[in-house]
């Protein structure tokens, strides 16, 4: 704790370091020189203030004797100070940096700083001396950029998904809060190190799950591959963590690196399994009381029980046409939580498409004839085999073709269609882009009631019936077509509708993309 | 006395398919616990073999498997009825040798059919 006030310095002849040091009257050399010259202590209490610096800080360098310096060093700069300090004390060095200091008003100073050791004449270190260059605007965006670095990061630590991004060089440029916790990492050993010590880091850890690495070595640096998944961690507790890898561009298209995002979700599996679980449950207790009603209903019906009035087989009927109405209800709702729960397995395989739509057209065949609609079937001989699900095709075209029957009027007309479409001039006109070609285009057309232009946006959405539906008194869930569009689009393919409006019938269009070699 | 075996825990849906079976002139016997199964088979060899899945004690795919398994080609056939309609369970009843897989909710008239054919009449 020195008091002594330099007035002298001491300094090596530049002509000869053997010759008597030179003899400087500082105080003089101090109060006049351009340049703002500040010296502080060993603790960077102000010991003296020039000319040129009460200019620059816009400060009275009376007042500011025995203030510490730092008062003067802008908050965003107190590291690089706090790092000059040190250098310059321990190591007895002079250090250049460019940071930001305060004027008086409050204002940003970019300055450059050249920071460099005082000694006695024994050469011992007894302060420091500060010279500062003000280097101009700069700072108002170093500044600006800081503050919004400043803003990131305080969105990268807070949120609850763990980051990781690594540079194109595989540098492991940002690990945030999360990340350490999550997967019980250090980072500080990690950021700034090559992907190789994070590698590393995992190997040894028998607590990490493998994938975790398989991913971090497969994205790797290079690629522009985006991908997404899923994987279990073990300990201390098991959790499932859904990831999603990117690579990231600079606002010019630069790849600055690769981001990996990660998040637990274990209690949304957990959820979903239950939601599952408890629908199966539903649909199971649903199914037993709707056997013995069906069935003691068909059995009634059939005369097990002896002959019944007509009246009684008509009340009868209307029984069995509404268990039957809930038996479709809990399928549609079973299958469309499953087709949310992304738990539909597409069992894919190659068929004949022709003998799969006559199957559908001969069961459809009573229910058109009971209302004399005519059907007319048009279809491209020699087509290549499909790749689907023969189930969930037969379900598909079985809900058109019903649709078809429900909103066509007694002798109306019935049309399916399937052929292969090539490449785009060769679809319909106001086809939806983006369809995979080639494909299978299977359409069913009717001159039915129509759809309203109004509910067309509407028609493939859970539950939605249209008023006019309602009015006819037609019967249905609302939840046919949305499980169409799914199953189409499982496939691959893509499902539209094309209709003038009311009464002007309505044609449903599907694709299912062809595969080549099957 | 040739017989058909039914293992159906709920008493509405054995009793339905009692009547339609007894109607068609078969002669039925009836459990609700699956542990009763293969007791009654030692007692007396049904003809046929009715399985619910889901039944109190032994589930229906362990004793089919159990009854294809120990007595092989002279296993009388088996059909299991289940609420359990997804394309996997189908299989899973397959894969312990069932012969049929009916899906609740079934037809009464459909069960008679089927057992008409397994049985020849």
């Amino acid at each position: 704790m020195t008091e002594t006030k330099p007035k002298k310095i001491v300094m090596n002849n530049p002509d000869d370091p053997d010759k008597p040091p030179l003899d400087i009257d500082w105080n003089r050399l101090l109060s006049t020189a351009g340049l703002s010259i500040i010296t502080t202590d060993l603790n960077g209490l102000i010991t003296s203030f020039n000319r040129a610096a009460e200019q620059l800080y816009g400060h009275e360098g009376q007042d500011l004797m025995g203030e510490a310096i730092s008062r003067l060093v802008h908050p965003y700069s107190r590291t690089d100070h706090d790092r000059m300090v040190w250098v310059i004390t321990r190591e007895n060095r002079t250090l250049e940096i460019q940071m930001d200091h305060l004027h008086a008003d409050g204002r940003a100073l970019g300055v450059r700083v050249a920071g460099s050791p005082l000694h006695n004449p024994q050469g011992a270190v007894i302060g420091m001396m500060f010279i500062s260059v003000y280097v101009g605007e700069q700072t108002a965006i170093v500044g600006a950029l800081q503050q919004e670095r400043d803003v990131l990061e305080a969105i990268l630590e807070t949120t609850n998904d763990a980051i990781l991004m690594i540079d194109p060089e595989g540098q492991i440029l940002t690990m945030n809060f999360q990340f350490e916790t999550f997967f019980r990492l250090q980072r500080y050993q990690l950021v700034g190190q090559q992907v190789d010590a994070l590698i590393e880091e995992i190997r040894g850890r028998p607590d990490l799950p493998s994938d975790l690495l398989n991913l971090v070595v497969t994205f790797g640096l290079e690629g522009t591959r985006s991908g997404g998944g899923d994987f279990q961690i073990k300990e201390p507790v098991r959790r499932i963590v859904v990831w999603y890898s990117a690579p990231v561009h600079s606002h010019d298209g630069v790849v600055m690196g690769r981001l990996f995002v990660f998040q637990d979700a274990t209690r949304e599996r957990e959820l979903d399994r239950m939601k599952t679980e408890f629908l199966s449950l539903i649909s199971h207790e649903l199914r037993t009381p709707l056997t013995s009603i069906m069935g003691f209903n068909e059995m009634l019906m059939d005369g097990d029980a002896g002959e019944l009035a007509v009246d009684a087989l008509g009340f009868l009927d209307i029984i069995r046409l509404n268990a039957h109405r809930l038996r479709v209800l809990i399928d549609d709702i079973l299958d469309l939580t499953k087709i949310e729960s992304g738990h539909v397995e597409l069992r894919a395989n190659s068929h004949e498409l022709i003998p799969i739509i006559n199957d559908v057209v001969r069961s459809m065949r009573p229910m058109l004839e009971a209302r004399k609609q005519h059907l007319t079937i048009d279809l491209q001989p020699e087509m290549p085999r499909i790749w689907a699900d023969r189930e969930r095709l037969i379900q598909v075209l079985s809900n058109l073709l019903t649709n078809a029957n429900k909103y066509t009027l007694d002798n109306g007309h019935v049309e399916l269609r399937a052929y292969v479409v090539e490449d785009e001039s060769n679809l319909p006109k106001d086809s939806p882009r983006g369809i995979t070609l080639p494909a299978f285009l299977i359409s069913v057309q009717d001159d039915g009631i129509g759809i309203d232009l109004k509910d067309q946006p509407s028609i493939f959405t859970s539950f939605f019936r249209t008023e006019e539906v309602s009015r006819r008194q037609i019967q249905g869930s609302g939840l046919g077509l949305t499980i169409v569009k799914s199953f189409v689009e499982l496939h691959g393919g893509k499902i539209w509708l094309q209709s003038e409006g009311k009464d002007k019938g309505a044609a449903f269009f599907f694709t299912i993309p062809v595969v080549r070699g099957i | 006395m040739s017989y058909i075996l039914i293992a159906e825990d709920d008493p509405y849906i054995q009793l339905m398919v009692k009547r339609k079976l007894e109607g068609a002139g078969f002669i039925v016997r009836a459990t609700p616990d699956g542990d009763q199964v293969i007791p009654m088979m030692q007692e007396e060899m049904p003809i046929m073999v009715l399985l619910d899945v889901m039944l109190p004690g032994r589930t229906g795919l362990e004793l089919c498997q159990d009854i294809k398994g120990y007595l092989g080609e002279s296993a009388p056939p088996v059909i299991i009825v289940s609420a359990r309609g997804r394309e996997t369970d189908v299989e899973a009843g397959m894969r312990a040798g069932a012969d049929d897989y009916l899906i609740k909710p079934f037809s009464p008239k459909q069960l008679l059919d089927l057992v008409q054919a397994r049985l020849g009449g």
